[in-house]
């Protein structure tokens, strides 16, 4: 309990000071990002020819196959938003997971915040807790943003296209939430790489840091658009049980092998 | 039951020992650590600061082990030479970041910056951005960090390196008066004069090991054996040198003579007076401190800061 207490105090105050340090942009970043995918929907959907005759044609069989006889426009609307829309979510919440995980970690060590935080009164566990809380809620606060942010407008747009699809509280759920533990697994592979190789991520190698922890995001972006006879509820689910293993594997990785003293030599 | 000691610590960083064998046991005051680079002086810092786990032996912080029991690290605070101040925010948010760190309510931090601020002077840095101080503004608002909560004993790891003159004298003058306000202050230093001036007492770190502590004059003493003081005078000392048994030996105006003490010093300058030979100036050649400084390092002739 005590440990508890301790560990979300400290939590709180990491939180608090990245509030302070970040203020709007905090909500900016991932707004920006969403409206990025959202420009993205917007082109497709309403610039006649930007699609290629086949992607065209996939997009209309596609929305066919999953939403039935609806109009060209609101089929590909449709595609865009279920079935790229929510693995965009997931790739672009996992950048942002990735620099996360370096800021708490790698720049916190190199301005000799990390040394001064483990001669604090806490435990080496209560800290490692407690960056993994910090990390965590940045991460998580910025997919909420994101998710929101391109759900809420694209749900927006298909009304005023006249769609009459009605979804289901699991399809609306499942896209909403199955962007969240990819994006949490990208943040733990990126602070796993921070905490194993403190050096190599501060010196210039912070964007093959990046390209790693993204992958899990990244591929299922590609399986959604390289396997479209995979049922995308189904991908979803993968995804998201995926995501959820993958994050338990890393965090249980991270706290047998995580040493604050080696961190802190390295 | 001492403030801080240490017993047979040895620390380092994976098969290297920087530390070996330290004993130490230290009460309130202003304790210099002094040692080349690589003795150990950032390495013994850590480990007080519960930064370092030891490989070995005991550290006390008023009877607690900060490794064992963290509440004990209250205790202690850490000030580097790198201020480790969150650069886009003020100072009054950083100060409170680590005051919520430390576990303090608001009302507690009021009280505590309120306190830190007639000790240090805050007034006119506290609402800038860290970013837009200079380094010896960064550097008091970090002082300012290390004392919320009050801690007993204050680590200062070279905390004037690149601080203006005027800047490292007036956080000297702030050490010493915590120091004075009965703090125990680890305060490690290269500069010999800063060292000279303000220590009670020195710790000579070599090769991780503790070679010497006392005051400054005893460690010297111990170390480096009988002083070189320098004579100038009107005319030859030399046969007055050789009437006593002292080699005749001159580094330009002055004649050198080799003296445990002052006291040995004042009667060859009393034997100078009853031969009516008139003495112009009679003074240490060597800060003690430089001479220690130099022993320690084995390297004669490099030069100092």
């Amino acid at each position: 309990m005590k440990t508890i207490n301790g560990t979300l105090r400290l939590a709180k105050a990491l939180l608090w000071r990245s509030r302070r340090q970040q203020g709007r942009r905090i909500l900016l970043y991932p707004l920006g990002y969403a409206a990025l995918i959202l420009g993205v929907w917007l082109v497709a959907v309403y610039t006649p020819g930007i699609l290629t005759g086949v992607t065209q044609r996939a997009l209309e069989r596609s929305a066919a196959l999953r939403f039935g006889n609806v109009p060209g426009r609101v089929g590909i609307a449709l595609v865009m938003m279920f079935m790229e829309g929510p693995y965009l979510v997931a790739l672009f919440s996992s950048v942002a997971a990735a620099s996360i995980a370096q800021s708490c970690v790698t720049v916190e060590r190199s301005r000799g915040g990390l040394e001064l935080l483990v001669s604090a009164p806490y435990s080496h566990r209560e800290i490692f807790s407690a960056l993994l809380l910090q990390s965590i809620g940045l991460t998580a606060a910025t997919w909420l943003m994101l998710a929101v942010g391109f759900l809420g407008t694209t749900t927006v747009g298909l009304m005023l296209l006249g769609s009459t699809v009605h979804w289901t509280s699991a399809q609306i759920g499942l896209a909403l939430i199955m962007p969240l533990p990819l994006a949490v697994w990208s943040n733990l592979i990126a602070l796993l790489l921070a905490v194993r190789f403190p050096r190599a991520t501060s010196q210039g190698t912070i964007g093959m840091t990046r390209i790693i922890a993204v992958q899990p995001a990244f591929l299922f972006l590609l399986a959604g658009n390289f396997r479209p006879d995979i049922d995308p509820m189904r991908l979803a689910e993968i995804a998201l049980l995926s995501g959820v293993m993958g994050t338990l594997l890393v965090a249980t990785v991270l706290f047998r092998r995580f040493r604050l003293d080696a961190l802190l030599a390295g | 039951m001492s403030t801080l000691e240490l017993r047979g610590v040895s620390a380092g960083y994976r098969d290297k020992l920087a530390l070996q064998g330290v004993d130490l046991s230290l009460e309130h005051g202003l304790h210099v650590v002094l040692g080349p680079n690589g003795a150990g002086k950032t390495t013994l810092f850590r480990v007080v600061a519960g930064v370092l786990q030891p490989q070995s032996g005991t550290i006390s912080l008023l009877g607690e082990d900060p490794h064992r029991e963290p509440e004990a690290k209250r205790r202690v605070s850490y000030l580097m030479h790198r201020t480790a101040l969150a650069s886009d925010i003020s100072v009054r948010d950083n100060l409170m970041f680590w005051s919520r760190v430390l576990g303090l309510s608001s009302a507690d931090f009021e009280r505590e910056l309120e306190r830190v601020n007639s000790e240090l002077e805050l007034a006119d840095i506290l609402e800038c951005r860290v970013r837009t101080l200079s380094r010896g503004q960064a550097q008091r608002a970090s002082v300012a960090r290390a004392l919320l909560a009050n801690p007993l004993i204050l680590l200062c790891d070279e905390p004037t390196n690149g601080l203006d003159p005027i800047a490292a004298e007036k956080l000297r003058y702030s050490l010493r008066l915590l120091a004075a306000n009965g703090r125990l202050i680890l305060y490690s230093t290269h500069n010999l004069q800063e060292a000279s001036a303000i220590a009670d007492n020195v710790i000579v770190l070599s090769e991780g090991r503790v070679r010497e502590r006392g005051t400054i004059d005893f460690v010297a003493s111990q170390l480096v054996g009988p002083r070189s003081y320098g004579i100038r005078a009107k005319t030859d000392l030399t046969p007055l040198l050789k009437r006593l048994g002292r080699p005749a030996l001159r580094d330009g105006a002055f004649w050198l003579v080799d003296c445990r003490d002052e006291a040995e010093l004042a009667e060859i300058v009393q034997a100078c007076v009853r031969d009516g030979i008139m003495i112009y100036e009679a003074r240490p050649m060597q800060n003690a401190l430089e001479r220690l400084y130099r022993k320690v390092n084995h390297t004669p002739g490099e030069a100092l800061s």
